[in-house]
């Protein structure tokens, strides 16, 4: 029979899809179809498989050759499926064989060489998943796809070395049959040899002073609160909040697995060889559009940053200086922790589950701190300013700073800080404690917890809450501040070891919130 | 005559003598008309069949197969359906046929050697 069959994945976003590549050998003039909603890039594998498949030595029948895309129905992109094509095709024509229940994903060069490809990780997800046990890949792409446990990756550099792995009886002759073999990986092995992630260059203990600014961060870090740095320029907003992923955990397995999944979507297609354990940190600039923030591009769209930043920290320096729209578009991943993209050709969703750190200049001079007698704003520039940020934004805020510039007595060289790694620990413990005590929620960090846990479960003395609840009488406080200031007075009693927040932790929090601009 | 009809009728040759050998009954040659050529006009069986021969001297300006296009088909589809009309066979089934023949010189004699593909019912 000249059919041939072969496997390949496509992503939609972050899912991978099996596709089935069926390949028939028609006895009529010389023709190339590609059926089930191939794109552009697709429909060029076309010349490329054919000449790749001449290059290499052993040309496809000059017959035509209908290829099929199963499901037909999913539009496919991309050209990580030129191997599987050339593979279906090569088994219509009983060059090879068994490569039906085989995943091939590499894009081919014309002279046959095997190309890496973006997304191998995902995609060799779920064909483990799928069950399909053996993946080939191009070499480049080959650590890459040994991250997934349990799947047998075949790698080569040629599709020679392909065809001479997986020919029939019949077609041994000379040019597959001279070939070296392929390089075989078993996934989930390569741990072993995992050297641990290089050790990151931004320590906390180069922050001078900022005494108050370093416990906010260390507050953050403990609770996974969204937080906003206010401050004259050159105070080390920007400092700090690069800073903030050195405490933060490192990434668990899984976590690991869905972070590096979204690097290797986003980078370039060679760059991923190992798990990322270090949390991302994410900085666009102010002139991004919320397409660059969020995702977008025709079709399928790509990952943007708030995805980059899954699982890690996106930093909006210069925050009102962010077009209103993009800020305001932050309002849904920061809800629901994903974000939904709409096109055309579909829907996709990707993980957004990020920590959100803003910084911002008091007002466009950036001079009105303390009594502001260097400003040189007006009044309605200084009043303007802040209140770019929107308030349902900064309702989402929990913590609230200013960050002053540090005082030359906080300079002397022996004046050194906490280190990153010790605080690393402090926020480990903190974590430790509340998800111990909101594992039975379901949660895992103080800032997730809902008003309705505050109200019953987890309700506080009437005595702590006194002077929240006059605060609240007074309406210094809206109802989603007392929410907020109650989560950072949870975080506070978890760094401290206690049980449960005391007077003093709700005033700790009540400082942490109530600075100029917050509600 | 030119070479390149020369390496024509020589493929034409061989094409026929091929077809003979397979149990068609040649009728017709270059039959000619104002619109086009068909290069043979075959019986096979009870079907009437037009053949199109592509000769070519190597592969290296792509197989003769490529060189038919569809609107080559197009029009002896065409041509067909006009000698059908003319002899009186309109009811007659009718098919489209196409022989390539490679010509591959060889170093012991002045005659090159013919390798034959032949594809059955174009469509």
């Amino acid at each position: 029979m000249s059919m041939g069959r072969a496997r390949s994945v496509v992503l939609i976003g972050m899912e991978g899809r099996m596709i089935e590549v069926e390949a028939d050998i028609g006895q009529t003039l010389p023709a190339f179809v590609l059926l089930g909603l191939p794109d552009a890039a697709l429909r060029e594998s076309q010349d490329r498989v054919r000449s790749a498949a001449k290059n290499a030595g052993v040309e496809l029948p000059r017959r035509r050759l209908t290829v099929n895309l199963f499901p037909a129905s999913l539009p496919k992109s991309g050209s990580g499926l030129d191997l599987a094509i050339l593979m279906s095709a090569w088994a219509a024509d009983g060059q090879v064989e068994g490569t039906s229940e085989v995943v091939f994903l590499a894009e081919l060069g014309l002279d046959g060489r095997l190309r890496p490809v973006k997304g191998v990780l995902p995609a060799v997800a779920a064909a483990a998943e799928a069950g399909v046990g053996t993946v080939v890949v191009s070499s480049l792409n080959a650590a890459e796809a040994a991250l997934v446990p349990g799947v047998q990756v075949l790698a080569a550099d040629h599709v020679l070395q392909v065809a001479a792995h997986f020919r029939t009886a019949k077609a041994g002759e000379a040019p597959i049959s001279h070939v070296q073999g392929l390089q075989r990986l078993t996934g989930g092995l390569a741990h072993h040899d995992d050297a641990p992630d290089p050790p990151e260059s931004r320590d906390l203990a180069e922050v001078r002073g900022q005494l108050h600014a370093r416990f906010t961060l260390e507050v953050a870090a403990a609770g996974g609160h969204h937080m906003m740095l206010i401050g004259a320029p050159g105070a080390g907003k920007t400092m700090l909040a690069e800073r903030l992923p050195s405490i933060l955990p490192l990434l668990d397995e899984q976590e690991a697995m869905a972070a590096t999944a979204i690097s290797s979507i986003s980078s370039g297609a060679t760059s991923v060889t190992r798990l990322q354990r270090r949390r991302p940190f994410e900085s666009p600039h102010h002139s991004a559009t919320a397409a660059s923030i969020l995702g977008g591009g025709s079709r399928v769209p790509a990952p943007g940053a708030v995805t980059r930043a899954h699982l890690g920290v996106l930093f909006l320096d210069e925050a009102p200086e962010f077009q209103r729209n993009v800020l305001d578009s932050l309002r849904q991943p920061l809800e629901t922790a994903t974000i939904t993209l709409h096109r055309s050709a579909g829907h996709v969703t990707y993980p957004a589950d990020f920590q959100l750190v803003l910084a911002a200049n008091p007002c466009p001079c950036g001079m009105n701190v303390k009594d502001g007698s260097q400003c040189s704003c007006s009044v309605a520039q200084r009043r303007n300013y802040l209140s770019r940020l929107s308030g349902p934004l900064l309702d989402r805020i929990d913590l609230q700073i200013q960050v002053e510039r540090p005082h030359s007595a906080e300079l002397a060289p022996a004046e050194t800080g906490e280190g990153s790694a010790t605080v690393a620990q402090r926020v480990q413990q903190a974590r430790a404690q509340q998800a111990d005590r909101l594992a039975p929620y379901g949660l895992r960090l103080n800032s997730q917890v809902p008003l309705h846990l505050l109200a019953n479960e987890l309700r506080l003395p009437r005595s702590c809450l006194r002077a929240l609840d006059t605060a609240l009488d007074r309406a210094q406080l809206s109802l989603r501040g007392y929410v907020r200031v109650l989560r950072l007075a949870w975080t506070l009693s978890d760094i401290f070891h206690k049980d449960h927040p005391d007077e003093d932790e709700i005033d700790a929090a009540m400082q942490l919130r109530l600075v100029g601009t917050s509600r | 005559m030119r070479a390149k009809d020369r390496t024509g009728l020589l493929g034409e040759e061989k094409a026929a003598e091929h077809l003979v050998q397979q149990g068609h009954r040649i009728l017709e040659r270059r039959w000619r008309t104002r619109a086009g050529e068909l290069d043979l006009i075959t019986v096979d069986g009870r079907e009437l069949v037009a053949v199109e021969v592509k000769t070519r001297r190597g592969i290296g300006y792509g197989h003769p197969f490529e060189a038919i296009t569809e609107q080559k088909l197009l029009r002896l589809r065409r041509l067909l359906n006009e000698y059908a009309a003319e002899h009186r066979m309109r009811l007659t089934r009718r098919r489209i046929d196409a022989v390539a023949v490679i010509l591959q010189r060889n170093h012991r004699s002045t005659e090159p050697e013919a390798v034959l593909e032949h594809l059955k019912d174009l469509s």
